[in-house]
This record gives structure tokens, sequence and C-alpha cells, in this order.
């Protein structure tokens, strides 16, 4: 019998197996321990961890309280990305304008053209000519910071966000928030 | 019939081990993986209120190990009806404890519906 075949099947097998032992199907991940923590760029998780640190300062100082009415008009103008990476800052705006919203304590004006054209028209048919101006601003800064040590590479991302209350044109609130990661190499997930 | 002990005795431990790394201890409102029972003891719960109405949790929890520790935490809060709120930043965060050390995790409801949470403690060595 020859034994040829079985044995280039038998090699064929050695070298696959290992090859197809590291693919991994593609899955939905929902929980954030399985998510890839990169040690150079902001990750997804990242994002929700920054807000809800600037978030529970901003709830902690009651700086929204200060408004005449409920729910105050507010604004996001610029945060500034002053980091290597080009990011969409919405990641983050977006996540405190829904918490912010959700406590009802403010009501974001809309930065669509065509809904503050219809509010224009009605308030201008109904002879009302004030300017809708917001009570608080937001504003902030995105930076970051990079360290090594041998192979070891440091990223620290900072998050800085203001709430100018308009009335008086100063800083009613100041946060930071701030997610530091380490690592030789980027890793699969948090989970150790 | 050695062979035979032998896997028995195989099988049992890695049932146990399994059964072990599976084991949740949990109250009502903090739940701690079976690793992380051991070491991670919860020693004060404060339930405050912020910006008039809004739910703030603070949990002391300490390491009782005599080398640092890291672990996964996350809340969640729900409505006086038990119903679970969405948040938008809602996830796992990790938190380091020095040997013996305390570290404080806290929580804002965005949601002043806000009347009970949840906080799932896991493993992250």
């Amino acid at each position: 019998m020859n034994a040829k075949p079985l044995l280039s099947v038998a090699l064929l097998t050695l070298f696959l197996a290992p090859i197809s032992g590291c693919n991994q199907p593609a899955r939905v991940v929902t929980d954030d321990r399985d998510k890839i923590v990169s040690i150079d760029q902001i990750d997804v998780q990242d994002w929700s961890n920054a807000a809800d640190q600037v978030l529970q300062q901003l709830f902690a100082s009651g700086a929204l309280d200060a408004a005449p009415m409920k729910p105050a008009r507010i604004e996001v103008t610029r945060v500034v990305n002053d980091t290597t990476q080009r990011i969409d800052t919405d990641l983050l705006t977006q996540k405190i304008k829904i918490a912010l919203q959700q406590s009802g304590k403010v009501a974001f004006a809309s930065s669509d053209a065509r809904a503050n054209e219809v509010a224009d028209y009605r308030d201008f048919k109904a002879g009302d000519d004030a300017p809708r101006l917001p009570f608080f601003v937001i504003n902030g800064k995105i930076l970051e910071i990079r360290a090594t040590a041998g192979s070891t590479k440091q990223s620290s991302f900072i998050f800085q966000l203001n709430l100018v209350n308009t009335a008086e044109s100063i800083d009613a609130w100041s946060g930071e928030a701030e997610v530091t990661k380490q690592g030789t190499r980027n890793a699969k997930n948090s989970r150790g | 019939m050695r062979s035979v002990i032998t896997r028995t005795l195989l099988f049992s431990t890695v049932l146990l081990v399994g059964c072990y790394a599976n084991t949740v201890t949990s109250t009502q409102q903090i739940r701690k993986d079976g690793w992380l029972s051991s070491y991670a003891n919860v020693r004060v719960v404060r339930e405050t209120k912020v910006s008039d109405d809004l739910l703030r949790v603070d949990v002391e929890v300490e390491n009782t190990q005599p080398f640092n520790a890291r672990f996964n935490y996350k809340f969640e809060f729900f409505d006086a009806e038990g119903r679970l709120l969405f948040s938008p930043t809602s996830g796992y965060r990790q938190e380091q404890v020095a040997a013996g050390a305390f570290s404080t995790v806290t929580a804002t409801a965005s949601d002043p519906r806000a009347a009970d949470f949840r906080l799932t403690l896991t493993n992250a060595n």
C-alpha cells in the first residue's frame, strides 16, 4: 500500500489545524468586556466611559439647576479635537445630549436648518421677534498624551467640557474625564 | 481500572472548577462572580439624590487580598416598576484596587424615574 497520500493528508491536516484554530467567525459583541482594547486610539467603550465620567460630575455639581426655567435651552458649540486621530466628536456629545435630555433639565436647540426656518416663520406670524437664545452653551476639547517605557506604550485621552452660563458669560461648570490605556499590544478584550 | 478512576477524578475536578467559576453571589442589588466573591468585599452602599431628583449610588469595594486586584463593574438603573432604564453611557468599567485598599465606584442615573439599581462586579485579573 502506498503511504504517500496518507502522509500528505496527515501533513496537510497538521498545517491547517492551527490556522483554522486561529480563525474566529464574526459575531456581534454586546458586552463591553469583549470589545477590543487598543492602546493608541479611542475605542467605542472609551466614549461612553468618558461621557459617563463628565455627566456624573455635571449632575453632582448642580450647575444645571441654576437656570430660571426648566428645561433650559442649551447648545453644543464646539468640541476641539486636539489628538492625533481623526475623530468625530459627536461620539461624545451625542451621549451627553441623550443623557441630559433624559434628565429633563435641558432642551437642546436643534441644528436642523429647516426646523429653524419653520420656527422663525411661526414666530413671525405670531408677532414674536425675540430670538431663541440658549441659556447654556457646552464647549470642550479632547487631548492626547503618549508615553513609552521600553516596549510598553501608554496613551491617555483627556476629555474636557465646560458649561457656560450665557446670562453672565461665565463657566458655570467645568469637568474632565481621563481614559488611560497601557500595554505592549492591543487586546481582544478586557477580561484579563 | 486505574484509568477509569483517573478519568472520573479528572472529570469531577473539571466539573467542580466549572461550577465554581460560574457561581454568582448575589443580593438584589449587587452581583459578584465566583472568583471575585472571595476577595472583593462590598463595605458601604450609599444612595443619594443629586441635582434634585437623580439617583446617585456610591459603593465602596475592599480588596481583601495581599496583592493588587482589578475588576469590571457595571451599574444598571430601574424604575419603580422594575423596568430597566436605557442609558447611553451604561457599560462595564474597569477599576484597580491596591492590596488591602478600598475603591469607591459610583454611578448617577440620568433618568429621574430611576428608583433602584443593580451593580455587577466581575473579575478582570
